[in-house]
């Protein structure tokens, strides 16, 4: 796979806007589960859950 | 980084709708094994404070049980 960071792939993207894309779904993805992480501790302690 | 190139080959318009698609799934699935799976969800939905099946679980465990009778007479040969 090509390095070029100027050339246009098959999905219309260069290399660069890739990384841009992929870096809004990785902070995405951390937000996502840090509120996840918060929701399961406050059920774990408010609920039976997990005993 | 690393997995950045994926969106050299996948359209991101195709890939994230999928992948948010997978997580909502996966998510979903879950949380319907917790409800079907327990009863204490359905038990505080319909009113029951939390722990009160503790509480049945304890006593049916507990050393009265074998006090009762182990079955039910009924009254055949009565009538």
């Amino acid at each position: 796979m090509s390095n070029d960071p100027d050339k246009v792939w098959l999905t219309g993207l260069t290399l660069k806007e890739a990384e841009e894309v992929h870096s809004y779904l990785i902070d995405g993805t951390r937000v996502f589960g840090l509120i996840a992480i918060l929701a399961h501790i406050l059920v774990a302690v408010s609920t039976p859950w997990l005993g | 980084m690393n997995n950045a190139k994926m969106w050299l080959v996948v359209k991101p318009t195709v890939g994230i709708p999928m992948f948010l698609t997978a997580v909502a799934i996966g998510s979903f699935a879950v949380h319907v094994a917790v409800l079907t799976n327990t009863s204490w969800v359905s038990d505080f939905l319909q009113g029951k404070p939390l722990g009160s099946g503790d509480g049945a679980v304890t006593s049916m465990l507990s050393d009265e049980v074998p006090s009762l009778p182990l079955y039910a007479p009924g009254d055949a040969g009565t009538a």
